[in-house]
């Protein structure tokens, strides 16, 4: 188990923590994306169906 | 099968490569935190763990970006199709460039004022290093903000030229001795790490290696599909030529 108490520990857990948020921060934005697209080209299909 | 499966689905395979990824980011994490103490810096130097693998990889993905504005200046005029895959492949590794430069700035700085007592200095590697990060934001800000039908060819010749950074940034710790540490790996007699950190150093590259390999092929495959809507909107417009030209973003 890792201690809070000194400045080096803390920057440790900071530097672990900072990497998760910007790498899973853009991971759960790419799967937002990945969605919203297909959405799109459901639609888009919709439309060349119908027309 | 219905028009949802077929475009919202995410597949089989690749739902069992994000499990594997996850997996191997488990186990870097343990071997990261079990790993030995070490000497000078205590707990600290784990953040060795992930600092290094982000900055390794931030060195491989520009040149998948480069490549793929090579093929996309080369196709453009001859396959439509192609040039169109190898600008979204282009768009897709310059924004992970961008996620892991970030990152390895991020731990960098986090380590340095922990270690050095200073966020920042103007030391050859760090130097070289926010340039590569400042060039491939730029690159993203170059698509985003600019319209017209030169858009796509101006940031692939940014591509290209962005490229010339990183064998300066990778090499700088070799060429100049300044704040920032000599190699770790190859970088002569007193270079290396204790052979109990190694399990540590290879599954963290591996796990980040793999998360990086995923979040480039989802965010190639979201402007591939992009690009079909766009040139679907556009078709009445546009003759199929000029089609890479007009709908990249």
């Amino acid at each position: 188990m890792i201690p809070f108490s000194t400045l080096s520990e803390r920057h440790l857990v900071y530097a672990y923590c900072a990497v998760w948020i910007l790498q899973f921060g853009y991971g759960a934005w790419l799967a937002i994306q990945w969605r919203r697209s297909g959405k799109g080209l459901r639609a888009k299909k919709t439309t060349e169906q119908s027309g | 099968m219905n028009n949802r499966s077929q475009t919202q689905r995410f597949p089989l395979w690749a739902s069992l490569y994000l499990a594997l990824t996850f997996a191997v980011l488990a186990i870097g994490f343990y071997e990261a935190m079990t790993a030995p103490k070490e000497a000078t810096m205590g707990n600290l130097y784990r953040v060795f763990f992930y600092h290094f693998p982000h900055t390794i990889l931030s060195f491989v993905f520009p040149y998948m970006n480069c490549v793929a504005a090579l093929l996309f200046l080369y196709w453009r005029r001859r396959d439509a199709q192609r040039a169109l895959k190898a600008d979204a492949f282009a768009l897709a590794s310059a924004e992970v460039t961008v996620l892991y430069a970030s990152v390895g700035l991020a731990t960098g700085m986090l380590w340095g004022r922990a270690a050095w007592g200073i966020w920042w200095t103007w030391d050859a590697r760090l130097t070289t290093y926010l340039l590569l990060w400042l060039l491939y934001v730029s690159y993203l800000l170059v698509r985003r903000l600019t319209t017209g039908d030169q858009k796509a060819v101006f940031s692939a010749v940014l591509a290209i030229f962005a490229a010339i950074d990183i064998p300066i940034c990778f090499m700088s710790i070799r060429w100049w001795r300044t704040q920032h540490p000599a190699p770790v790996f190859g970088g002569g007699e007193d270079s290396g790490i204790d052979k109990h950190m190694l399990p540590a150093v290879f599954w963290s590259l591996a796990a980040w290696a793999l998360w990086g390999a995923f979040v480039l092929g989802l965010r190639y495959a979201i402007e591939r599909r992009r690009q079909r809507i766009s040139l679907a909107e556009n078709a009445p417009q546009i003759s199929p030529s000029a089609a890479p030209i007009l709908e990249v973003r």
